[in-house]
């Protein structure tokens, strides 16, 4: 059964293209608030692409051009008026390798707060680090050491550092790509585990390549092939019951 | 299968499920045809038949194990999921199946013990013939995955049911009208397991329809009672 849930994104005929190429073709979605949604699919389909039409990082890319309509909370977030900086702490992005600053944790986690204008001063700006690293299911093992350097942090707690920083601007929507294919299986579960707690809040779209976090951690799951949204729908039903035969051939290794 | 999976020890795993599935079937439809054909012939032997439970029972548990080892290795979805889910239950119906033949056997032993009229198991023939079509059936449809079939079959029953009841009366008549011997009860019995075959060759089908369909029949399934 479809639960209805109010809508955080809606894509409308989105097309994407790369110079010439059409990376995209006509996607049309509405993404859940405060849910998980998977973007599955074999390397080259278009997912990620699709996920960064979202908080417009397709933007640094010259040759790249969008048609289509894409609203995140009621604003077409391609309309001349749009800022893209307001826009990419709304909408938040975690990618595949953990990339904290060479900084110390605190700075990692205090940087966007300060450049946003989000704490008027330094105790503000603690208790914004303070309750994005709890956020980030970091505080107990980073609370001592915020001086040191995030790079010191093994691999799943810089990932978690980087799920700090971007929770630290008040996102409503979190992008995540690949964000433990990076990781061991104990960093993966805790991240894993993190984003049931973040969903409580905030919105999650996540790129994966496991079928298994897919099936594990979100509420739908959109199949993506050769730009084209195959199906989406509740992510029970899609492995379970896939309606549409090239999903099956997917989620079942039949084709990648 | 249509389509093989990009790994193809996947599809070497699912080939020796249904294999292993295959050769259970066949060894119960073997154990029940020999059981059916000679059981109202007193010049044949069916004890040693016994022994023969024991390698359906040894694949029932094999099949468990092969299932067990593919979801674990292999996080199976979908279609395939279904497959290998339904394995261990289809094995258990094959492994009742057998059980009824080695029942029909050891109740066969008792009447030859008894010094029995084994005639009367003639009567049952009839009921014989559509249990083991439908067995055969179940059987086919199982190895091609054919829910139409799987369906038939799951139907077919009704007329086993209603064959049975037809038989269950006619000794039941003469019990009463001549009065009941030991034979007559055990007849009773074996045209029961008879019965009690169909009964899962139905099961058998509806596990089938669940793999093709994706959901089980929940349809009201026809059903003449005595």
């Amino acid at each position: 059964m479809t639960e209805t849930v109010e809508s955080i994104v809606n894509c409308k005929n989105v097309s994407v293209y790369y110079g010439q190429k059409k990376a995209i073709n006509n996607i049309s979605i509405d993404i859940g608030r405060r849910s998980i949604t998977a973007f599955i699919g074999p390397s080259g389909c278009g997912k990620s692409t699709f996920l960064r039409t979202i908080n417009r990082m397709n933007d640094t890319i010259d040759s790249c051009r969008i048609e289509g309509t894409v609203i995140v909370d009621g604003k077409d977030i391609y309309d001349p008026s749009i800022d893209v900086v307001p826009l990419r702490a709304k909408v938040g992005m975690v990618f595949q390798k953990p990339n904290p600053f060479p900084k110390s944790i605190y700075e990692n986690v205090a940087y966007g707060p300060r450049i946003h204008g989000l704490a008027s001063n330094k105790s503000e700006l603690d208790d914004i680090v303070e309750k994005a690293l709890k956020g980030a299911g970091l505080w107990n093992e980073a609370r001592d050491r915020l001086d040191e350097s995030g790079t010191s942090l093994s691999g799943g707690q810089q990932q978690r550092l980087c799920i700090a920083r971007t929770i630290a601007v008040e996102p409503q929507i979190i992008l995540m790509d690949e964000p433990c294919s990076a990781l061991d299986p104990i960093a993966t579960s805790n991240i894993e585990d993190l984003m049931s707690d973040l969903a409580k809040e905030y919105t999650i779209i996540i790129v994966t390549h496991s079928m298994q976090q897919a099936a594990r951690v979100s509420q739908k799951t959109a199949y993506f092939h050769l730009g084209n949204l195959i199906e989406y729908g509740d992510t029970k039903e899609i492995f379970v019951r896939p309606k549409d035969s090239q999903t099956e051939a997917y989620i079942s290794g039949k084709i990648g | 299968m249509t389509k093989e999976h990009i790994n193809s020890a996947f599809d070497d795993d699912l080939n020796e499920l249904a294999k292993l599935i295959t050769t259970m079937g066949n060894l119960a439809l073997s154990q029940f045809t020999a059981v059916i054909d000679g059981m109202a012939d007193d010049e044949v032997k069916l004890k040693s038949l016994i022994e023969n439970d024991k390698k359906i029972d040894h694949l029932e548990s094999e099949i468990y194990n092969k299932t067990v080892e593919i979801i674990a290795i292999r996080s199976p979805q979908a279609n395939d999921l279904r497959r290998i889910i339904t394995a261990p239950k289809i094995a258990t119906f094959l492994e009742r199946i057998g059980d009824y033949s080695k029942n029909i056997i050891k109740r066969r032993e008792r009447m030859i013990a008894e010094d029995g009229d084994l005639n009367i198991l003639k009567k049952v023939n009839g009921i014989s013939e559509i249990a083991r079509e439908l067995l055969i059936d179940v059987l086919d449809a199982l190895a091609r995955l054919d829910a139409k079939k799987a369906k038939l079959v799951w139907e077919g029953d009704e007329e086993l049911d209603a064959q049975h009841n037809i038989v269950y009366k006619k000794i039941y008549r003469g019990m009463v009208e001549k009065g009941s011997s030991a034979s007559d009860i055990n007849a009773l019995f074996i045209a029961k397991n008879i019965e009690r075959i169909g009964d899962y060759c139905t099961s058998i089908a509806e596990q089938i329809y669940f793999i093709v369909n994706a959901e089980m029949l929940d349809e009201k399934r026809p059903k003449t009672e005595i």
